[in-house]
């Protein structure tokens, strides 16, 4: 049951060149097992979010390694580390990011449609999901009539398409109000019950953190373990 | 996902329509203008091919000049040059108003090409738009221009021309837009 689904070993990243260059994370060491469900405090600027693009294999690290589901994101060809942000990771934005031309199905449908799967199968896994979000009877609407709270459910959603074993949310409460905010983290929480995933979210919001299995703090470019709840 | 990307920009066709028509209007120009210049000039009256029935048609016609016929040809061009940057234009703002939204795409796993998609089929629809506009106007009333100003068949190789010169251009501007996006930012 408590397979590792994320392992971060002595990570380093910084940005620009010369007198420019800032170092941000200066050895970061952090795993992920099956249904945990990590928070990640820290202040602005601490990083947060380039741990997040690490993972998802967006920038390459300059020192240590990542490895996701056993597959090292360093080595991957961009053809595997597409198939790992199909499959293995779903990715949820603070400001949601959905396409307004599209519906809230279709907008869940993309990436199943990146997978390969046909119409009919990619319709059916995405009114489940929207049903799972408690967004039956907005399938149809544009993203631009839903509500900021159920625009990042049809997020969630499309980061559930896939199955994927870790989701990633960068401050998806963000751009919510607090009743929202706790009612959005209270269904993720429920998530790693329902099925094999486990969940780090970066947010700033200390309230939310009472839905956490385990709160981690990122602070001088390193992981700190704050509690274990 | 071609069928997700043709949805969403067939729900923009306030935008399709606006650039079809633009183009059509300026292809439109470059068929008139450059048709009755080269008609005028090698089936005018002084011209020995011409007939003793269609020199009628010329009589009270000035030839024109090559100066006057190179200033026609080059400021169609220019016309429909504008009008193809419009398009790009229309599609590259298109484009950064949803810079964040393609790039989330890509962020979940959809392919660079599968992203590149939504502008493409975008910029297909209004180009075929404009052909479709410019071969319903010109090819019915083709016969009659023919006859009323004596055209030759090459003209209707012009307007063939330049159908097929918006479908290709729109395909390629489509393909190119995102190139263009990120090289202006
Ligand atoms: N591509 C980049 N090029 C240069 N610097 C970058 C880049 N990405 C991030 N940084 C810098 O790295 C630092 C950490 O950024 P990051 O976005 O990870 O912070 P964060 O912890 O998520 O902050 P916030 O809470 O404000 O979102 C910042 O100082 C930022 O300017
Ligand atoms: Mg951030």
């Amino acid at each position: 049951m408590n397979r590792e689904f994320l392992t971060i070993n002595d990570v380093y990243k910084g940005f620009g060149e010369g007198d420019n260059r800032v170092e941000i994370l200066k050895g970061v060491n952090l795993n992920l097992t099956n249904g945990e469900f990590v928070m990640m405090l820290g202040p602005s600027g601490s990083g947060k979010s380039t741990i997040l693009h690490l993972i998802a294999g967006l920038t390459p690290v300059d020192r240590g390694q990542i490895e996701v589901c056993g597959v090292n994101v360093q080595k991957c060809s961009t053809n595997k580390i597409l198939e790992l942000r199909r499959r293995t990771i779903g990715y949820v934005f603070q400001d949601f990011r959905l396409l307004q031309g599209l519906t809230a199905l279709e907008n869940v449908m993309v990436p199943l449609y990146a997978v390969g799967r046909s119409r009919s199968v990619a319709k059916k896994r995405a009114e489940e999901l929207l049903e799972l979000m408690e967004l039956s009877h907005r399938m149809h609407h544009s993203p631009r009539k839903l509500s900021g709270g159920e625009q990042q459910r049809v997020g969630i959603a499309r980061a559930l398409a896939n199955e994927p074993k870790i989701i990633l949310a960068d401050e998806p409460t963000g751009n919510l109000d607090q009743r929202l905010s706790d009612g959005i983290i209270k269904m993720l929480s429920t998530l790693p019950q329902k099925m094999e995933v486990s969940i780090l979210m970066v947010t700033h919001n200390q309230q939310l953190t009472k839905y956490a299995t385990r709160i981690v703090g990122l602070t001088d470019g390193q992981i700190e373990v704050q509690s274990n709840v | 996902m071609s069928n997700l990307a043709f949805k969403m920009a067939l729900r923009d066709w306030k935008k399709i329509i606006l650039i079809a028509i633009v183009l059509a209007f300026a292809g439109s120009m470059f068929i008139y203008y450059n048709t009755v210049m080269f008609e005028m000039r090698h089936f005018s009256p002084n011209n020995i091919n011409m007939e003793e029935s269609d020199a009628e048609k010329f009589r009270d016609m000035k030839v024109p000049t090559t100066k006057s016929e190179m200033l026609v040809a080059a400021m169609t061009m220019l016309i429909v040059l504008a009008a193809v940057l419009f398009q790009l234009n229309m599609l590259v703002v298109d484009m950064i108003n949803k810079k964040k939204e393609y790039y989330a795409l890509q962020v979940i796993g959809v392919s660079e090409e599968q992203v590149e998609l939504f502008p493409l089929l975008y910029s297909i629809l209004a180009g075929a738009l404009a052909s479709l506009i410019i071969a319903a106007v010109w090819i019915p009333i083709f016969p009659y221009f023919k006859s009323a100003l004596n055209i030759h068949a090459i003209s209707l190789g012009l307007i063939i021309l330049v159908i097929i010169l918006f479908f290709v251009m729109s395909t390629i501007i489509g393909v190119k837009a995102r190139e263009i996006t990120d090289y202006m930012q």
